[in-house]
């Protein structure tokens, strides 16, 4: 069983090879090689889970010097569930709206859209193992880029445009990235995670000298982060870059890509920074604050939308913010947020594929107006998106009620000071109204697909029945519900994982 | 004030990171933008050179100084650090000039708002 000690590097290896191989192959081919890539990573993934269930954290290091001599990889059960997870959903997604990509993008493309998605997935799985802050930063801009590449993949001008405000605001959060990152390095002199966090502590405990400079840095990587993945108030651009895309592109991206964002800014706080050092500032305050104002305004701005792939893109805002609510409740807070990541990840994409196809019954218009009654017309996109809906919503015996409970349980574990008493208070608090807000426009939206038609001059379109999108969705909906059903064994791994991650 | 003369690569650097930050931010047109992601990064990388070098010694080359003793030289994990990071500001700035050649083209104007105007018009139109 030792061998597994080398698939993390093997995946992220085989993943750059199939990126070489779809760049230059033909469509099909191109296809073949992008899903073998990530049935490859999905295998490897439960392999390196399993291993380390029972082994514990593994450093593999790459060369033949000793860390911090050398670029490290370690790895445990949460690298393993996350790193199964993250192409698990990227192949299904791609199948989900693997019919709009075929539509949506010219026959001479699409192969670049199997290596930008190939890309991705390296550059999210190299980010949840790497173990050097180096390392983390341009796997960060290999996926800003190839992220860009997808969101102007079907190349309309307003595609464009949304690609480059995209590209700005992650410019932004990378600079930032950046800057703190040189600072860590020049006051510890490490790149390495477990040798940085050595040293804070130590500069952390040590009463002399400033820990000024290691605030400004933990503040800049989070902003940074923050800004890169959607955190209120930087969250205006997801409506242009996932709302107008295709579909695959858009579950990819709001899915995961910016999920791999937060994964490493858990990796930062909880490896790099270490969280006793990050509790002595108010690191995480600032975070939960923002998380809940992410909640309550992702959703004000998801209401305000008419158009449907909009409303679903600014929910993600919302959820994201939950996601940060979470890191900021500390440690306790990190299985929420963790299983939260997870939820989003498979609803997401259902949610985005299911809409689509509710767009074609319609006759591609997307203002909710036009959608009444195009539940009828595909029963099972309409069935998929109520399944994502209700998950989203928090209805029982769906994921996303087990995440709401993780919160507000997790958030009461530990109220012995005034500031962690109110910071339970303000969760209950930012939940209701949140849940309220996601409630009226998911179930909005649920009533108005399944409203009979009224008007006879509007002729809906029987969608073909396309077998790939029903099995995917299938497979996303049972795993949505089994989440919601039978929990525990996922908790346990995350919370397995969180007590060896720092 | 003495601090900020006596760690004067340091200073500019800042100084360098935040002009460009700014104009990245702030600035409407999109050639102004990417010369300000320009500056940007060269503030980082002065700041991540500064960072590796100490006064006094010399580049670590082999081949032209033939001594292997370490004190002789300055840190080279810095400069590697900055070369990864040009090659990756080079790839952005790529990245960021097609997309503005590819705007210009559609709506013959660099400035942002302008654009999304545009858009937003054609897409009024549209409906």
């Amino acid at each position: 069983m030792d061998f597994v000690i080398n698939l993390p590097l093997f995946t992220i290896i085989i993943g750059f090879v199939g990126v070489v191989l779809t760049s230059f192959l033909k469509r099909k081919p191109a296809k073949i090689v992008a899903i073998v890539c990530q049935l490859i990573a999905i295998v490897f993934g439960i392999l390196v889970l399993i291993y380390t269930l029972d082994h514990g954290y593994v450093n593999y290091q790459l060369g033949h010097l000793k860390a911090p001599f050398c670029n490290q990889i370690r790895f445990g059960p949460y690298e393993g569930l996350l790193s199964t997870l993250v192409p698990l959903v990227m192949l299904l997604s791609l199948f989900a709206g693997d019919n709009h990509t075929h539509r949506d993008i010219t026959e001479e493309k699409e192969h670049s859209f199997y290596t930008l998605l190939n890309l991705i997935l390296v550059a999210i799985v190299a980010i949840i193992y790497t173990d050097d802050i180096f390392t983390g930063y341009v796997f960060l801009e290999i996926s800003t880029l190839s992220s860009v590449g997808l969101t102007m993949i079907k190349n309309h001008g307003r595609q464009i445009a949304a690609a480059l405000r995209y590209m700005l605001f992650n410019l932004l959060g990378s600079g930032l990235f950046l800057l703190g990152c040189i600072i860590i390095y020049g006051q510890t002199g490490y790149l390495s995670m477990t040798f940085i966090q050595n040293v804070i502590t130590d500069l952390f405990n040590n009463n002399n000298t400033s820990t000024l400079p290691l605030t400004i840095s933990f503040t800049l990587v989070s902003i940074g982060l923050g800004i890169k993945s959607g955190l209120f108030p930087f969250y205006y651009w997801m409506g242009d870059t996932y709302g107008v895309n295709t579909t695959t592109a858009s579950s990819v991206l709001s899915g995961l890509v910016s999920k791999g964002y937060i994964i490493l800014l858990i990796k930062f706080i909880y490896r790099t920074f270490g969280i006793d050092n990050v509790l002595k500032t108010d690191l995480l305050n600032i975070l939960f604050i923002l998380g809940a104002c992410g909640m309550i305004f992702g959703s004000i701005t998801a209401i305000r939308q008419k158009v449907i792939n909009k409303m679903v893109s600014y929910s993600s805002a919302a959820q994201i913010g939950y996601i940060y609510l979470g890191i900021g409740l500390g440690k306790v807070g990190l299985i929420a947020a963790t299983f939260h990541i997870i939820t989003h990840a498979l609803c997401k994409p259902l949610l985005f594929s299911s809409s689509n196809r509710l767009i074609d019954a319609s006759g591609k218009k997307r203002k909710f107006e036009n959608l009444i009654g195009t539940g009828f017309a595909d029963p099972i996109a309409g069935a998929c998106f109520t399944i994502g809906a209700l998950s989203m919503v928090g209805c029982p015996f769906f994921a996303g009620f087990i995440s709401k409970y993780l919160f507000i349980t997790d958030s009461f574990v530990d109220i012995s000071t005034p500031t962690l008493l109110l910071k339970a208070i303000i969760t209950i608090a930012a939940l209701v109204v949140s849940t309220l807000l996601n409630t009226i426009y998911y179930l909005k939206t649920v009533i108005t697909i399944y409203s009979p038609v009224r008007d006879n001059k509007v002729v809906l379109k029987h969608n073909h029945y396309d077998v790939l999108f029903i099995v995917s969705s299938c497979i996303f909906s049972i795993l949505i519900i089994a989440l919601g059903v039978f929990p525990s064994p996922i908790i346990e791994i995350i919370e397995e994982g969180i007590k060896l991650l720092g | 004030m003495e601090k900020l003369f006596s760690n004067y690569m340091e200073t500019v650097a800042i100084l360098l990171f935040a002009i460009g930050f700014l104009i990245l931010l702030f600035n409407r047109n999109l050639i102004k933008k990417i010369m300000g992601l320009n500056i940007m990064d060269s503030g980082m990388y002065l700041l991540l050179a500064s960072l590796g070098y100490i006064d006094g010694r010399l580049a670590p080359v082999g081949g032209i100084n033939q001594s292997s003793d370490p004190s002789l030289y300055i840190n080279p994990i810095p400069a590697g650090l900055v070369l990864t990071g040009i090659v990756v500001s080079v790839s952005v700035t790529a990245i960021m000039l097609s997309l503005t050649v590819r705007l210009y083209k559609r709506y013959h104007t660099l400035n942002l708002d302008e654009i999304f105007k545009l858009i937003h018009q054609n897409e009024d139109e549209g409906n």
